[in-house]
């Protein structure tokens, strides 16, 4: 142990080599090529078969490249007509959407839970998604249909975005915005919102109490290209602006009087992560309803994968979020097939048991 | 930013601070003056409750006073960005809460962030982050997890994480020697044994002697602000009760009032400091 006198300017150690460093990139091009993996297959399956050669000639047919050539480059390139409108129609949309629906939800949640300093935090304690619950509910039960296809996405977005709106109001005080409050009156928030969810359950008829249910259970079967690039100019912004918070999300694990001490503008940091999780997780609930656990989870297999270094967490908790979405998109509309899941089923399902392992492993660790 | 100060301008000067509670109705501190001094170990001390912390937090920024001026830098201290006085002023927290398993390392590496330029981590920062790991005695702990440390390892590598923020990059040739640095420590020894309290009174000490540094610490074992502090400030029922060299403000009379406890002043056996025994 050096003494503690020791002068101070010594020539640092040229131990930069010695450090082990989270290393960035193959982790980042792993999970890549993993989602690109996922989506060829993920497009290939279901009713028509679509080999992943397949797919990529026809998506290089859609960028112009003759059939006749392609086919020529290589047998398996050849493709029916029939596999190319199913593609262009029905899957691509939908594998896009739960790309970014995957992504903005983990990302979102891996975001929240450095704000919160608490890893068990989810998108859905900021009341998005019941938020967007009670909007979708009153628009079926009150049969507004003033947006024609949209009105539900319109209802489930405003929903959101005013729900965590008023938590972010509640928790304010003095210019600051308290976390625990945030917490607190996101929880009394959301029971308010089930309640008046619950009302209009109560008084809707079966047809609509069929839609919000389906509705509640979430699925990635409404895509289209409309739907998603509604949806994309929106993730895309939160998916762009969160990782250029991940400096910030360090420090302020650190807490918020450490994160001011390094230069960090706290209220800003967090003004802009709430905004970017109401666009994101907004406009995913609005598309696909609700779709539980994907936030809270993916983040947790990124940490104890890479640790809690939010310069990795955030990109690769959006990949690995975009391929389980796509995955379990995949599981909802095969395992029943003909007939379709709803893929907040799936999540849920395989989101809750693990959940609880975290819950358990957490318990075991602080026992005294 | 602030011109350079003069060998006897004051680093920080505060006037007439007062901060209350509960809406008004009840004063933590009244009328504080304090003056920090260019490479000054000043060390303030006082009964629970005295107003040391609310003090050292008004000084941070953290709070801010009901009246009174803080100036830093001959600059009103909210004039001054916040990521550039990041970069020249550190705080240790008297406890810092963190939950995630970060790597020793890292969390030194968190106190470069004001240094850094689009969140790019350079191989200086990795050098500097693991140098100032060397000088609080965790070298060879980069690698550890945090959660695994003990409390004491936790508080030293938040002291070097400190350290690490207001240590200025190397200067190229032409460039000026960077501006000393300014360092506010929250009893940082309370979670260490005997021989880590020395330790980090010692970095903290080093800092001032060899970079000009200031150093302001709240301290409670009165022999340790002896031992180390150029000037000490006693607090008492939020007033300031003494400031000065230690041997004027710890005299058995000052320590009885303040402290409602008898004590001994003698001369220190190894140091030329007094030496305060509880009787």
């Amino acid at each position: 142990m050096p003494a503690a006198s020791e002068p101070i300017h010594k020539p640092a150690p040229p131990a930069t080599a010695a450090v082990a460093r989270p290393r960035r990139w193959p982790v980042l091009l792993l999970l890549a090529a993993l989602l690109v993996i996922a989506t060829l297959v993920s497009i290939g399956t279901g009713a028509v078969k679509i080999a992943p050669l397949q797919v990529i000639g026809i998506l290089l047919h859609k960028l112009g490249f003759s059939a006749a050539s392609l086919a020529d480059a290589h047998p398996g390139f050849a493709f029916t007509d029939q596999q190319a409108a199913v593609l262009h129609a029905i899957r691509l949309p939908r594998v896009l959407l739960g790309v970014l629906v995957g992504a903005a939800l983990s990302v979102s949640g891996a975001a929240l839970q450095g704000l919160f300093r608490n890893p068990l935090a989810d998108p859905g304690l900021l009341g998005v998604s019941s938020g967007a619950a009670l909007a979708v509910s009153a628009s079926i039960v009150l049969g507004f249909k003033t947006l024609g296809l949209y009105t539900l996405p319109a209802a489930a977005f405003t929903g959101s975005v005013a729900a965590i709106g008023i938590i972010y109001a509640l928790a304010r005080k003095d210019g600051r915005a308290n976390v625990a409050t945030m917490l607190l009156a996101g929880i009394a928030i959301n029971a308010l919102c089930g309640a008046g969810t619950g009302v209009f359950t109560y008084f809707s008829n079966e047809d609509q109490l069929r839609a919000i249910t389906f509705w509640l259970l979430g699925s990635l079967g409404g895509a289209t290209w409309q739907t998603v690039i509604a949806t994309a100019p929106l993730i895309l912004a939160c998916l762009c602006v969160m990782p250029f918070l991940a400096s910030t999300l360090n420090a302020l694990l650190l807490g918020e009087a450490n994160a001011r001490h390094l230069g960090i503008s706290v209220e800003t940091a967090k003004w802009i992560i709430v905004a970017m999780v109401a666009l994101g997780v907004g406009a995913s609930v609005a598309m696909t309803g609700m779709i539980g656990f994907v936030g809270l989870v993916v983040p947790h297999l990124i940490r104890l994968w890479h640790g809690p270094n939010h310069r990795l967490l955030l990109p690769a908790s959006a990949l690995l979020g975009a391929i389980l979405l796509v995955l379990a998109d995949l599981a909802a509309r095969t395992i029943v097939s003909p007939l379709e899941m709803p893929i907040g089923i799936v999540t849920s399902a395989l989101g809750a048991p693990f959940f609880l392992y975290l819950l358990l492993r957490k318990k075991g660790l602080n026992a005294p | 930013m602030s011109p350079a100060p003069s060998q006897n301008a004051s680093v920080l000067t505060a006037r007439g601070l007062s901060f209350t509670v509960d809406a008004g109705r009840k004063s933590l501190l009244s009328g504080v003056d304090i003056t920090l001094r260019p490479g000054e170990f000043h060390v303030i001390i006082g009964r629970n409750g005295a107003g040391k912390s609310t003090l050292l937090k008004l000084l941070t920024g953290e709070l801010h006073p009901a009246s009174g001026t803080i100036e830093l830098w001959q600059l009103p201290l909210s004039r001054h960005r916040a990521r550039h006085l990041a970069r020249r002023r550190g705080v240790l927290a008297q406890h810092t809460e963190l939950h995630f398993d970060y790597r020793a390392l890292e969390v030194v590496l968190i106190g470069r962030i004001p240094h850094q330029r689009n969140q790019v981590e350079t191989g200086e920062d990795v050098s500097i982050a693991l140098d100032c790991l060397r000088r609080v005695g965790l070298a060879g702990y980069e690698n550890r997890n945090y959660l695994t440390l003990s409390g004491g390892e936790q508080q030293r590598v938040h002291l070097a994480r400190v350290l690490a923020q207001i240590t200025a990059p190397r200067p190229s040739d032409a460039a000026e020697p960077a501006p000393p640095p300014l360092l506010f420590l929250d009893e940082p020894t309370s979670s260490l044994d005997l021989h880590h309290q020395n330790q980090v009174l010692e970095i903290a000490r080093a800092l001032t002697r060899e970079r000009g540094a200031t150093v302001l610490a709240v301290l409670h074992d009165l022999n340790l602000a002896a031992r180390y502090a150029d000037t000490i400030t006693l607090l008492s029922n939020g007033h300031v009760a003494a400031c000065g060299a230690p041997y004027a403000v710890l005299s058995e009379t000052t320590l009885r009032q303040a402290f409602q406890q008898e004590v001994r002043v003698q001369r220190h056996p190894c140091f030329d400091c007094p030496l305060i025994i509880s009787a």
